[in-house]
């Protein structure tokens, strides 16, 4: 990983941990917001998931259901296990698993399953450990 | 739930088998079927030294199995005479150095159903796990399992 892309890839992370840290925040005050509001580069990183979302959208059924979330090099596999609960990899490394509460907000545990923080929506959720994942990954993220 | 001391000494010489299939209930399995299950797997296991996880979604049954080779095998061989399952698929065969459910003679868990995100591209375990996918997606799809029934014993409180 070139040191640019790993300070950028921390960067993102350290956003998307300041989005979370402000959307629990502002949880509490009853009010909501996510990455996707949230201007800096947390939000690019979102909005390039859903915009690859949109190209997968644009595939046959059968393939669009074999792809991942994100379609780039740094692709991360998610998988819903059961109701309210989702675990991504990367190429057979654990990147971590979200569990959406009782109160609607999705918890995200990290690779080594130590709870990061929250969100309040899926991809939001799954951003900011695709994120946290590649900035932390070493070698991983080389591949 | 600890393993006996044979079981943990097959453990440290790197002799465990490490198996996962899937099979279809013949008759709809209620809680005391289930009960019973456990009941006599638990028991045979500890002697066995085999541990593992058994999951039950709908009518079929998804069992990981770890152990030494012989009696996983010879486990597997009663499983499949066994008159409730049926369609019994071998999805998983390896050999690992250490076990995944150490702690567990035969830990048991009902995942409920997945439900549309309308997301994308998100995968679905089960799905993949039971689909007939390649050996690779079948083994991540059950190491999510794996992944899912964990979070979930430690989010129990003690």
């Amino acid at each position: 990983m070139a040191l640019a892309d790993f300070f950028w890839h921390s960067q993102v992370a350290l956003d998307c941990c300041a989005v979370i840290v402000a959307s629990a925040r502002f949880r509490r005050c009853g009010r909501a917001i996510n990455c996707g509001e949230h201007p800096g580069r947390g939000y690019l990183r979102n909005a390039g998931v859903r915009a690859r979302g949109r190209r997968v959208h644009a595939m046959s059924e059968k393939v669009a259901r074999s792809q991942v979330v994100d379609e780039g090099p740094r692709a991360v596999r998610w998988s819903q296990v059961e109701e309210a609960f989702y675990v991504g990899n990367y190429r057979g490394n654990f990147v971590g698993y979200i569990d959406r509460g009782p109160d609607g907000a999705f918890r995200l545990f990290d690779s080594m399953s130590t709870l990061r923080g929250e969100a309040s929506t899926l991809e939001e959720s799954m951003a900011c450990l695709d994120a946290l994942f590649f900035a932390t990954s070493g070698d991983r993220g080389r591949q | 739930m600890t393993v006996n001391n044979d079981a943990a000494s097959t453990s440290q010489s790197g002799e465990l088998k490490y198996l996962v299939y899937t099979s279809v209930a013949t008759r709809k399995m209620l809680p005391d079927d289930l009960e019973s299950i456990l009941f006599t797997s638990r028991r045979r296991n500890l002697d066995a030294g085999i541990t593992g996880l058994l999951l039950y979604r709908g009518n079929v049954f998804i069992q990981f199995l770890e152990g030494p080779a012989l009696e996983v095998d010879a486990l597997m061989d009663r499983i499949s005479c066994d008159d409730r399952h049926s369609r019994v698929r071998v999805l998983v065969v390896e050999r690992v150095a250490e076990r995944s459910f150490g702690d567990w003679k035969m830990g048991f868990a009902i995942p409920k159903d997945t439900r549309p995100t309308g997301i994308e591209g998100l995968r679905d375990s089960f799905t993949d796990l039971t689909g007939g996918a390649d050996y690779d997606v079948v083994r991540q799809a059950a190491e999510d399992f794996s992944v899912w029934f964990k979070a979930g014993q430690r989010a129990v409180p003690s």
